[in-house]
């Protein structure tokens, strides 16, 4: 087919950092972009550079004044990061004492997931990469963070294995990520109980 | 036995899926012509029996329940030889489609003996239906769809400018923005979009 096989269930890690980049997140811009009065009075006779985006907002970026920070998308956020133009502002649950607070919260509730948010693994991994020097925490610290959060999920989600059915399954604030990883295996299994649930009740029926 | 040549041709298919999943590429094995042509005549065979079955009920115009179950018996075989076959031969050719995709119309549409390194792998009518499909995927290409690389790359791009070595010489290759002067071995710092194709028909490695 058009699509290889091992796309066609699910999503590939590449494009889950895809959509992810196109998350809003605050720069804290290097440049001035922004054309003051003057300079807009001129512009009749010389034409200066504008951002001129089809999928996402370019007011933003054409307003950019160095150190206000602003929100633009994810992938422009480090295509700026990349070349010295920006600095991220680091999203507020990048922090060593809220990612703790999360931990306690998961060590607290064995029954739930806390509320982090959806891509927050992807953007962690993103920022650690692109952008470290601009988190507010040492990175060894915020990723042994990250990592242990992952891990206590991690444990919780093989534990709610053990519940899968053939009906319904309930994963609130589980991540992207986390749900791209379990979907063969979850949509397998449930789908197979679910044969075999409908072949017992035609029988029952039948009989 | 009934339907043991059927068998093996399945076997043969599943080996073959194996073998692509095993080595994520496409790979084609010779085509069973002999376990082809004994399942048809086992086939014709069957017919035989059940045009002949028939004929007899028919003559002595009796209910004769034991001639019914043998024929449809003999119906029931005659349908999982055909089950077989078609297995066989929809694998094959969604591992045909698969090449077509990939490999096919890449940059400058190559002569179909140039993608294809086991064409002797093929039977007669399946070189015929690979042609047709990949007449099928250039019309669409040159139909309504020209600004789209529809079988371009599958992972969403993440840098604009990448780092290319090359992998072996191929003289000079114009590609739409300019010429390249692949030299094995040599590294090029370039736009990602220019360079897909090479790297799809294995000219460049990706760092």
């Amino acid at each position: 087919m058009s699509l290889p096989k091992t796309l066609q269930q699910t999503f590939s890690p590449e494009e889950i950092q895809f959509i992810v980049e196109n998350e809003p997140i605050r720069i804290f811009p290097r440049i001035t972009v922004r054309s003051t009065v003057r300079q807009r009075r001129q512009r009749s006779s010389q034409q200066q550079m504008r951002w001129r985006l089809v999928t996402a907002e370019e007011t933003p970026l054409n307003n950019m004044v160095a150190t206000q920070t602003t929100e633009v998308a994810l992938w422009l956020a480090l295509l700026l990061k990349q070349q010295g133009k920006c600095s991220i502002v680091p999203p507020v649950w990048l922090t060593l004492k809220q990612l703790q607070m999360y931990i306690d919260y998961e060590l607290k509730n064995p029954g739930r997931f806390s509320d982090l948010p959806m891509s927050w693994l992807v953007v962690a991994q993103l920022l650690f990469n692109r952008a470290a020097d601009d988190l507010q925490d040492p990175v060894h610290l915020l990723r042994g963070k990250i990592q242990d959060l992952r891990e206590i999920r991690q444990g919780k989600i093989f534990q709610g294995l053990k519940q899968l059915n053939e009906s319904h399954l309930q994963l609130d604030n589980l991540s992207i990520l986390e749900i791209n990883e379990l979907r063969p295996f979850v949509l397998g299994v449930m789908n197979k109980l679910k044969d075999l649930h409908a072949s017992v009740a035609d029988e029952e029926e039948g009989a | 036995m009934y339907g043991d040549l059927v068998n093996k041709l399945v076997l043969e298919a599943k080996r073959a899926q194996q073998l692509n999943e095993s080595s994520k590429s496409e790979h084609l094995p010779m085509y069973q012509d002999d376990l082809v042509r004994n399942t048809l005549r086992e086939i014709e065979q069957l017919k035989r029996d059940a045009e002949l079955l028939k004929s007899q009920q028919e003559l002595n115009q009796v209910e004769d329940k034991v001639a019914r179950c043998q024929h449809f018996v003999t119906l029931l075989c005659m349908e999982r030889n055909k089950r077989g076959l078609l297995a066989y031969q929809k694998l094959r050719s969604d591992t045909l489609d698969a090449m077509a995709w990939n490999k096919h119309g890449l940059d400058s549409v190559t002569a179909l003996a140039a993608g294809e390194g086991a064409d002797a792998s093929l039977s007669h009518q399946e070189e015929e239906y690979l042609k047709d499909y990949t007449q099928i995927i250039a019309d669409m290409k040159s139909g309504e769809f020209t600004d789209i690389d529809l079988s371009g790359s599958l992972t969403p791009p993440s840098d604009v400018f990448i780092d290319v070595r090359v992998l072996k010489d191929a003289g000079e290759i114009q590609t739409e923005y300019g010429v390249f002067n692949l030299i094995k071995d040599s590294q090029f710092f370039a736009r990602q979009a220019d360079v897909e194709r090479l790297i799809q028909q294995g000219f460049l490695q990706r760092l």
